[in-house]
C-alpha cells in the first residue's frame, strides 16, 4: 500500500533530482519496471544504463531524465529513505501506486497530487486513515497541506 | 519590474516564448513537459551568454535562482475568475477570505437579502471552512492577486462539491475601482493595464497596489476609504449596486 504523509515532513529528501544524481544505479535504469515507466512519463526509450533517446532533448544521460521519473525510481529502489513526490506531476500518480502495489512504500507529499478517477488504496498517514478515491482524499488531505 | 516583458529562450531543439505581467509566475504541469529544461536553459545562457548553444532575447537580464525555495508564491493569472461561470448564481452564503472592509462590505450586503456571511480569517483557512460546510450554495471570495497559494486544493474540493463557487477579483479595493464610484477616468486606464503602472519592487501583490491607488483616490471625498473598516459611505444602495454591478453572473435576491 503507499503511505502519503501530507505536510511538512523534516526527514523527507525535498530536492529528489539532486538526491537522484549521486544516488542512482545503472541496473535501476534497465528494469524493465523502470524503462516502462520512462517510456509512459518521459516518452523516452532506455538505449542503456547511461543513455537514454528523448524525443525532445535527443541521447541524454539518466540525470536529464524529468523531475517525476527520477522521483520514481527513487521511491521503488531506495527503500530507506522517504521523497518529496510533490516533485511529481499528476501523470507520475498512477506509477506511484503501482510501485506500492507490491510492497509498500511511504512518501511525503506536499500538495494534493490527483491520483485520478479510478478506486485506489492510501494510508495517510498523518491520521492512519485509509482512503479509497479522490473524493474521500480531497477533504481528508486538503486540511494538511 | 513594470510592463510586459517578452522572454525567449531556444536552441536548435528547443524554443519557449512567453510573456512576464507580474514579479512572480509560476509554471506548474506533468512531468516531462519542459519546466526544468527551460530553467536549465536559462542558467546555461547565464552561466556563458558569449559562447552558449542557447540564445535568450528579453529586455531584461535573467538569471536562475537555485536551492530550496519554499512553496510561497503569491501572484497568479485571474484564472478562476467570472469567465469560468456558465450560469448565474445565486448564493445562499457568502464566506469573505479577510475580515477587513470587504467582509464588512459583504456582511452589509448579506443583510439586506438574508444571506448568511462568515469570514474564513485569512486565506489559508478559506479551504477548511469551505470543506466544513453544509449544502448551501456558498460564494467564497478572496483576493486573486495573493491567493496563488491556496488555489490548487480550493479548486480540488469545488470539482467535487457543487454548491462552491469560488470569485476571484484581484482584490476587493479593484472591485470598487472598477465599479467607477469615484468616477476617475485615470483609474480607468490604470485598470486597463495595470502592470504598466505597478513596480513591483514596490508592491510584493497587485492588491497592496489597488488598496493604495484607491485610498489616495477616495482621500478627502466622502468614499474616504479604509481597508481595516468600511466607510459606510460604501452601503448606500448607489455604491453598493454599481459594486455588485461588477460581480457579473453573482445574483443577490430576486
Amino acid at each position: 500500500m503507499l503511505n502519503v504523509f501530507y505536510g511538512d515532513m523534516e526527514e523527507a529528501v525535498y530536492n529528489t533530482a539532486a538526491y537522484f544524481k549521486y544516488d542512482y544505479e545503472d541496473e535501476w535504469i534497465t528494469d524493465p519496471f523502470v524503462k516502462e515507466m520512462i517510456l509512459d512519463v518521459d516518452k523516452s526509450v532506455v538505449m542503456d544504463s547511461g543513455v537514454i533517446d528523448s524525443p525532445v532533448l535527443g541521447k541524454i544521460p539518466p540525470v536529464e531524465l524529468s523531475g517525476g521519473v527520477k522521483t520514481l525510481i527513487l521511491v521503488k529502489f531506495n527503500t530507506e529513505k522517504v521523497f518529496n513526490a510533490s516533485t511529481c506531476g499528476d501523470n507520475c500518480a498512477k506509477w506511484l501506486l503501482r510501485i506500492a502495489e507490491e510492497e509498500d512504500r511511504t512518501i511525503n507529499l506536499r500538495h494534493l497530487l490527483d491520483f485520478g478517477e479510478d478506486d485506489f488504496e492510501i494510508r495517510i498517514l498523518n491520521t492512519n486513515r485509509v482512503i479509497h478515491s479522490m473524493d474521500e482524499l480531497v477533504p481528508a488531505a486538503g486540511e494538511l497541506v | 519590474m513594470k510592463g510586459i516583458h517578452r522572454v525567449v529562450v531556444y536552441t536548435k531543439r528547443l524554443r519557449y516564448e512567453f510573456e512576464l505581467r507580474r514579479n512572480i509566475t509560476v509554471i506548474r504541469g506533468d512531468s516531462a513537459t519542459g519546466k526544468t529544461t527551460l530553467v536549465d536553459m536559462v542558467q546555461e545562457y547565464a552561466n556563458n551568454p558569449s559562447g552558449s548553444p542557447v540564445e535568450l532575447v528579453c529586455d531584461k537580464k535573467c538569471y536562475v535562482l537555485s536551492g530550496t525555495l519554499k512553496q510561497s508564491y503569491h501572484e497568479f493569472y485571474r484564472i478562476y475568475g467570472i469567465d469560468l461561470l456558465r450560469e448565474e448564481v445565486k448564493p445562499e452564503r457568502i464566506v469573505a477570505e479577510d475580515s477587513n472592509s470587504g467582509y464588512q462590505f459583504f456582511c452589509g450586503v448579506c443583510s439586506d437579502y438574508n444571506l448568511e456571511c462568515d469570514t474564513a480569517g485569512g486565506k489559508s483557512n478559506l479551504f477548511h471552512v469551505l470543506n466544513s460546510g453544509e449544502d448551501e450554495k456558498i460564494l467564497a471570495i478572496a483576493d486573486g492577486a495573493a491567493f496563488g497559494s491556496e488555489i490548487d486544493k480550493v479548486i480540488q474540493l469545488m470539482k467535487r462539491r457543487k454548491n462552491l463557487v469560488l470569485y476571484l477579483p484581484e482584490s476587493f479595493e479593484w472591485l470598487i475601482l472598477l465599479s467607477d464610484v469615484l468616477n476617475d477616468r485615470e483609474i480607468m486606464h490604470i485598470l486597463d493595464n495595470p502592470y504598466e503602472y505597478i513596480e513591483s519592487r514596490e508592491y510584493f501583490s497587485w492588491e497592496r497596489f489597488f488598496t493604495k491607488l484607491l485610498t489616495e483616490k477616495s482621500e478627502d471625498t466622502y468614499l474616504a476609504y479604509s481597508k481595516k473598516s468600511l466607510n459606510k459611505a460604501y452601503l448606500n444602495d448607489r455604491v453598493k449596486l454599481a459594486i455588485l454591478s461588477q460581480m457579473k453572473k453573482i445574483v443577490f435576491g430576486n
